[in-house]
């Protein structure tokens, strides 16, 4: 698909999406009675897509790949040595090692076991998501070029290290619009871990739309009275005045219609309606009251606190469900510069049930197959200990190598993709880089990745810029 | 009727005929009205974006990823090639190409997939047939008046652009509009301008006025006016990334207001716009820059910066001058140039070298990393202290020229004083009254060391051990002692500091410290460096700051005697470290000390504030006043008490020593005669305030030259990493103006770009202009005039905006004047079923403009039209209400919080809403503001429900929509008619229509007899926000009418221009 910046229509979704020129011929009335016609739709996928929706469990921070995933049974005697110069080989360290004079091996603390058929090694932080391993595609081998938090997230989120490009989720809403009437088609949720102070900072940017059209950026979902901003009517306004209130927009908004003729009028009237059932579907979404007890209780003890990651699990799944094109979580707290050993079970406990069972939820539903479950964060952390070597040790961020998974929406499931040496250091078994993993997910969504193109400045940006390439390794059937 | 009179005249048929005859007989000079008729395709408008988007990309500039070496940016080489065939396309091999149905030579090879279209082939072969004619890009031709016979610039600026308009419209068969009428017109011109909607008076004014110009001076006096130097500088900061934070992840707080009310300043002045380029270039390079011409170049500054702990600084440091790139070559070139920062440019004839050239000219700054905590400014940057800053700055310094008057009378007279004092006083009062110039003095004995403490933090639970005499102080590494109220010293005051010390090992740690790491390290400590003695005297480590080392160390397990001395001389020559009695050289690695001590940190014994713990004992600390001399130092060292000081005292005041007569000069003005210290700590007291308003003035991030310049060199792949060839500083050779030297420097590159004779600067800047009023710019991508941006809708309109703009000595308001003078500008913005057809986006302007106002413009209009709207004009920006929680979600650590503005402050135009780069105001985002973190020269501008939440549901527009229904109510008529109009009129300029009172009726009556349910609900409902209005206002009357204008505030047409 290709675009020239023009201007666009917002949350329209692709029912009754409105192309200025197609309006002319087009009743009012009818539009109002909601009868317009279908406008061929820009929306269109390259090829068949195998997903159709994306919950993106983003680990902010940086996890230790090697004491969640990526299981090293030779530090334990290699642990408190020196890494050698041939494994280092010259790696670029951020400056908060760089000074380091040495740089002792830390064996990880935790326990691991194989599950599943392809005998995957998790940690014993892990069961539940261990519990899953056949549905999973597992990554070993993923890689980054960024070496710090701003510029490693920005490039896993938007596809370059610097602002100004448009996020996964727009690319998305971009490429493939809303499914939803009512609810928009990017959403962002935030949950705060509990492991201790190592929260980094978000920015707007990572769901921002860039040079896209505003309307594609992701629109932050909260907990509390209010889950999106400016959803409820100030206090006293009872619902018949605001549907009475709406009611005569519209009509004066008719007139205006009638005497400029201005398309745009046509699409206000029915962003008008679109926001009023918003505010009865956002509630709608929101109130877990009708999830059986079982289901609440795969979820684990959480899932009922707001803004829990265990609640915006469930409450991905329940926009999914409605036809949310992308919902993107961040779950904060994985900067483990130190402390790492008494600080990442408790990010684990946060996660390991919650997001286990978002994805036998899907499954259990029959969801699974066109959705797409992403976990990972930025980069990963070092084998070596950051400062000297201590019970309660940290790690550095490591972007040479990092573990991630995929589940459902087109991904192999049982794949093992990638290998690392002994230190955990250094990919030695295909390498997977984010350009290749973004060309990856867009194929499964049923684009080819040089396609989807937005004509910005002169230049035809992708999201992969001019990298990438896709793994089929990693696609189902492929 | 005064309006149809007053607009008949103006757009009478008669002359609209009559400038379509005179046109008609310039057609045959006007290239492209021509070309419209002949037969092949115009090669700037249908040919190149083919060739540009399909071909170029391995048959144009680039040289790295040219193919078969075949280029087809140029006729030359593609004709010696023998690709094109002119006058026969079949001849043609590339037409033979383009037509193959083998994948295996066909063009453009299907893997880079971009097919062409069947039409896209005929334009080529009609093109080839035509004689594949070449013509420069447009934008790099100079502007030229050619489409003009000459007598038609007799004619005013204004109509010339409604001749160009009409010729075209007619040639696509279209007619111009009716005139809007003047109430709508008024409003129209209004927003554009000022970005404020007329008020009744102002309508009911311009209805009443018949004068002929009565329009134009109403043009004249929103120019005129504040709102509209605010109006201009609003769309400056998208273009300028202006926000109040750094962005990236660590986003603090930054202070660049002050040149965003340069900005203000220079519209309000209607500075022409090459000076106003040349200031925010090169302000800081112009002759006796003044602090202002300075404060411009903060354009250059207003990128993000990056404050991440682990970042690579030469890495971001060059991010931040390829921003200066983008940012320069998009707002005053309308080109992209970062597209050749990795490669050749595929499209624009801009090599990568070139690229580095022109990085090289804004890559001549010493800027530097700043630090996470205290970000104040990245140097260089400088203090702009506010109007009331000023103010209480000269109060002070007259305060302080007085006292000072004083005091140097009594320094005049010092000697006199002293001789006095000595020679009427016994030796046992000159005894008890001058005693000793120990300050303090700490033993470290267990038996009575909570009689001899200051107030000491965490002394419970102190260790002694044995001390050189009785006991000592032990430290493990882990304690430490703290006191608030122990050894202030500072760097303008004498002092001396001796102690006895015994580690067992040795290391780096600090044996005392008055020290605050976070804030630069400011304040001072004596750290055991493997046994050498250090000393820092820090105001800003490192730029301000003494570093003394000992070249001697000590042994560790044996009792030493260390001593500084320091005469507040701000220079490490003035320090003298011994070692056991005896003075030790010392290296001095950093000695350019300017600044001060002071902290609010504790005194710290056996650490920094945080860091270098130490190991061992601490004995008979003792801090002086003065510098002790050799002998003294030795007596120390020794156990022995200081040299008596009654010996010399009573001298004549001749036969003293330099150091005796300094110390008896102190001991004039601290002991002898009370008022004389006083005066001197009054000019102390009242310097230090002077120094803390300068300290507190914003810190403005600027240019400032390297000198010997910085050299730059070719980035392979753009890398910071990655350096190749060195350049000189320069431009695309395509742009070079014929007779003029390529810049090399900042200035040369402001005077370059406003030379008359640059074909982009003009054309990019009224292209900008002409959008702001019309929507979309003559050439709509406004960020674009390269190869692949869009031709021009009207490109000799362009070419003489360009040119009047040049010769109007670059005169903004005049163009603008221009503009909203014409005709075209002021038809009705009604669409008909013909403009639908034949021009849905009015590029061709057969009808006048209608769009969405912007963000802020919506939220402007609002608080004008209940009159919340606070008219101040600059300052700090401000936080009006949002959401809570908000930053809390994404803040490092989530220590950020947002706290909301009381008065004003929540009033103000959306121009000076705090603007958080990575959490930007919602209200604004939501209305397609964008987050500031890159130049963005052109919103989008979206029609989302998400904007229909913040305008029902914002406490911004509730508030608003209550004080304008107290307005409505409070209007004086009683009649709801009449308050309806009264309504219609504030928000929309214009009565209500018969066919609208039943809504509005229909809503009230639903409102009033909703509210009458339940009064507590009409509280709550009046209770939104924090202004009151008049309490005798029938609450209920209120609480309806605020449904209502609830409604009229959310109307299409109260956010839209038309």
């Amino acid at each position: 698909m290709k675009h020239r910046d023009s201007d666009a229509v917002g949350l329209a979704p692709r029912r009754g999406f409105l192309k200025h020129s197609a309006l002319g011929a087009v009743a009012l009335t009818e539009l109002l009675a909601g009868k317009a016609p279908v406008v061929a739709s820009e929306h269109q996928t390259h090829f068949a897509p195998m997903a159709k929706r994306v919950i993106y469990l983003f680990q902010s921070g940086g996890p230790s790949q090697l004491e969640l995933m990526d299981y090293k049974p030779r530090l334990k005697d290699l642990h408190g040595s020196e890494l050698p110069e041939s494994i280092r080989n010259g790696q670029r360290l951020t400056g908060m090692t760089s000074g380091q004079k040495n740089f002792p091996v830390v064996a990880p603390k935790f326990k691991f076991q194989q599950y599943g058929s392809n005998g995957a090694w998790f940690s014993e932080l892990l069961p539940h998501t261990a519990s899953i391993t056949d549905e999973l595609c597992i990554v070993r081998s993923m890689n980054t070029e960024a070496i710090n938090h701003d510029p490693a997230i920005t490039f896993m989120q938007t596809g370059s290290q610097q602002p100004g490009r448009p996020s996964l989720g727009a690319w998305l809403s971009y490429g493939l619009g809303s499914e939803a009437e009512d609810l928009p088609a990017f959403v962002v949720m935030i949950s705060h871990g509990s492991g201790n102070d190592a929260n980094q900072g978000l920015l707007d940017r990572l769901w921002g739309s860039g040079f896209l059209p505003s309307s594609h950026q992701g629109v932050k979902f909260r907990s509390g009275s209010e889950p999106v901003l400016y959803l409820s009517d100030p206090p006293g306004l009872r619902r018949s005045v605001r549907r009475g209130m709406l009611d005569q927009i519209g009509k004066l908004n008719q007139l205006e219609y009638q005497r400029q003729q201005d398309p745009e009028i046509v699409s206000r009237i029915k962003q008008y309606e679109m926001a009023f059932k918003m505010q009865m579907s956002v509630p709608d979404l929101t109130d877990i009251s009708d999830e059986p007890q079982s289901v609440l209780e795969m979820y684990g003890p959480e899932v009922k606190k707001p803004g829990s990651y265990a609640a915006n699990c469930l409450m991905a799944r329940r926009m999914v469900e409605r036809g949310v094109r992308f919902v993107q979580l961040y779950h904060r707290g994985w900067d483990n510069h130190g402390s790492l050993p008494s600080n990442i079970p408790k990010q684990c406990r946060d996660i390991d049930q919650p997001q286990a069972a978002l994805v036998k939820d899907l499954k259990q539903r029959g969801l699974l197959d066109d959705t797409m479950v992403i976990w990972g964060g930025e980069f990963g952390r070092t084998v070596y200990s950051q400062g000297s070597l201590q019970d309660d040790y940290g790690r550095d961020h490591h972007g040479r190598c990092f573990s991630m998974w995929m589940a459902g929406g087109g991904f192999r499931p049982g794949a093992l993709i990638g290998q690392t040496d002994d230190y955990g250091y250094n990919i030695t078994e295909q390498p997977i880089h984010i350009h290749d993993f973004h060309a990856t997910l867009l194929h499964c969504l049923g684009m080819d990745h040089e396609k989807l193109t937005y004509r910005y400045q002169g230049r035809d940006f992708r999201l992969t810029d001019v990298h990438g390439k896709l793994v089929a390794q990693m696609v189902r059937n492929h | 009727m005064l309006c149809n009179k007053f607009c008949r005249s103006f757009f009478g048929t008669k002359y609209w005929l009559g400038a379509l005859c005179f046109l008609a007989s310039c057609l045959a000079y006007h290239p492209s009205i021509a070309q419209e008729s002949t037969s092949g395709p115009d090669f700037a408008s249908q040919i190149k974006p083919i060739l540009a988007n399909h071909c170029w990309s391995c048959h144009g500039p680039d040289q790295e990823s040219r193919k078969a070496q075949l280029r087809l940016d140029r006729r030359d080489e593609a004709l010696a090639a023998g690709a094109l065939v002119p006058g026969n396309a079949s001849d043609s091999p590339i037409l033979q190409r383009i037509e193959s149905s083998d994948p295996d030579l066909v063009m453009p090879p299907p893997a880079t997939k971009k097919p062409l279209t069947q039409e896209q082939r005929k334009l080529l072969s009609d093109w080839v047939e035509a004689g594949a004619k070449y013509t420069q890009h447009w934008s790099f031709a100079p502007p030229n008046r050619t489409g003009f016979a000459n007598n038609g610039l007799a004619r005013p600026a204004s109509e010339r652009i409604d001749q160009l308009v009409a010729l075209k419209l007619q040639a696509h068969g279209l007619a111009p509009s009716e005139p809007a009428d003047r109430a709508t017109l008024l409003r129209r011109v209004s927003l554009d301008l000022t970005g404020l909607p007329p008020t009744i008076q102002q309508i009911d004014a311009f209805l009443s006025d018949s004068a002929q110009n009565a329009y134009e001076k109403v043009v004249d006096q929103l120019l005129q006016s504040d709102a509209y130097a605010e109006r201009m500088a609003s769309q400056w900061l998208d273009l300028s990334r202006y926000a109040d934070t750094n962005g990236y992840n660590n986003d603090e707080d930054r202070q660049m207001w002050p040149w965003r009310d340069w900005v203000i300043e220079a519209y309000r002045s209607n500075m022409p716009y090459d000076q106003f380029l040349t200031q925010q270039l090169a302000g800081d390079m112009l002759p006796n820059a003044s602090l202002q011409e300075q404060v411009a170049t903060g354009f250059l500054r207003n990128q993000g910066h990056n404050t991440e702990g682990g970042i690579i600084q030469e890495e971001y440091r060059i991010e931040y001058v390829a921003d200066r790139v983008h940012t320069v070559a998009t707002v005053f070139l309308g080109l992209s140039m970062q597209c050749a920062r990795c490669h050749d440019h595929k499209i624009d004839p801009i090599s990568q070298a070139e690229y580095y050239q022109f990085f090289s000219l804004v890559n001549n700054l010493e800027e530097k990393q700043a630090s996470y905590s205290n970000f104040v400014g990245a140097e260089p940057f400088v203090r702009v202290p506010t109007a009331e800053q000023i103010q209480e700055k000269k109060e002070v310094a007259t305060k302080l020229d007085a006292i000072k008057l004083q005091l140097d009378l009594k320094e005049k007279q010092i000697e006199q004083a002293w001789s006095d004092w000595i020679a009427s006083n016994s030796d046992r009062t000159i005894e008890e009254t001058l005693g000793t110039s120990l300050i303090d003095s700490i033993d470290f004995e267990e038996t009575n060391f909570q009689g001899t403490q200051k107030t000491w933090d965490s002394a419970d639970s102190i260790t002694y051990g044995p001390g050189k005499q009785g006991t000592a102080l032990v430290l493990d590494g882990g304690r430490y002692l703290a006191s608030k109220d122990l050894g202030k010293l500072e760097s303008d005051r004498p002092f001396s500091i001796s102690l006895w010390v015994n580690v067992p090992s040795l290391g780096s740690m600090a044996i005392l410290s008055k020290m605050d790491e976070g804030m630069n390290f400011r304040g001072y400590d004596m750290l055991l460096v493997n046994g050498k003695v250090e000393v820092h005297l820090v105001d800003t480590w490192p730029s301000n700051a003494i570093k003394v080392s000992s070249q001697q160390a000590i042994a560790p397990n044996q009792w030493h005697h260390l001593s500084v001395t320091y005469d507040g001389s701000k220079k490490a020559s003035g320090v003298q470290i011994y070692i056991d009695g005896k003075s030790t050289k010392f290296d001095v690695p950093n000695d350019n000390l300017t600044g001060s001590l002071e902290t609010e940190k504790p005194f710290h014994l056996g650490r920094r504030e945080k860091s270098l713990p130490l190991t061992g004992s601490i004995d008979e600390l003792r801090f002086f006043q003065g510098v002790l001399s050799a002998t003294d130092i030795e007596r120390l060292a020794k156990l022995e008490t200081l040299e008596p000081k009654l010996t010399w005292v009573r001298k004549h005041w001749q036969d003293l020593s330099e150091d005796q007569r300094n110390l008896a000069r102190t001991w004039t003005r601290q002991k002898i005669d009370p008022a004389h210290g006083e005066l001197q700590s009054q000019v102390e007291q009242t310097q230090k305030k002077i120094a803390q308003i300068d300290q507190s003035a914003p810190a403005v991030m600027v240019m400032r030259e390297m000198n010997p310049p910085r050299e730059t060199f070719i980035l392979k792949r753009g890398q910071y990493d990655q350096p190749t060839t060195k350049v000189s500083p320069g431009i695309p050779e395509s742009l070079r103006i014929e007779g003029v030297d390529p810049p090399s420097n900042r200035l040369q590159l402001a005077n370059w770009l406003t030379h008359p004779k640059n074909p982009l600067t003009a054309r990019v800047a009224v292209n900008r202009l002409w959008e702001q009023c019309f929507g979309v710019g003559l050439v709509r991508t406004s960020e674009d005039f390269g190869g692949s941006g869009e031709y021009p809708s009207h490109p000799e309109l362009l070419d003489q905006l360009a040119l009047d703009f040049i010769q109007s000595g670059w005169d903004t308001r005049a163009m603008l004047k221009q503009i909203v003078l014409s005709k075209t500008y002021r038809q009705t913005s009604k669409m008909t079923q013909e403009h639908k057809q034949k021009d849905p986006e009015n590029r061709l302007f057969a009808r006048g403009p209608r769009h969405r106002l912007s963000a802020e413009t919506i939220r402007d209009n609002a608080l004008a039209i209940s009159g919340l709207l606070v008219r101040k004009v600059g300052g700090p920006s401000v936080k009006p209400y949002q959401p809570p929680g908000l930053w809390e979600d994404v803040t490092v650590e989530r220590r950020g919080k947002y706290v909301a503005d009381t008065g004003e402050g929540l009033f103000r135009r959306g121009m000076y809403t705090f603007w958080k780069r990575t959490c930007p105001p919602p209200s604004m985002v939501s209305f397609d503001a964008p987050n500031r973190e890159v130049c963005v020269a052109r919103r989008s501008r979206t029609n989302t429900p998400l904007q229909a939440l913040v305008l029902m549901n914002d406490p911004t527009y509730i508030e608003a929509a209550r004080v304008f229904a107290s307005d409505v109510l409070r209007s004086g008529k009683d009649d709801e008619l009449a308050r309806m109009n009264y309504a219609y009129r504030k928000a929309l300029a214009r009565e209500i229509l018969p066919q609208e009172v039943p809504a509005i009726r229909e809503l009230l009556d639903l409102a009033r007899s909703d509210f009458a349910e339940d009064p507590a609900r009409v509280d709550q409902f009046l209770g939104v926000g924090t202004v009151s209005v008049r309490s005798d206002l029938p609450k209920l009357d209120l609480a309806a009418w605020t449904v209502v204008c609830s409604a009229i505030l959310n109307l299409d047409e109260t956010i839209t221009k038309h």
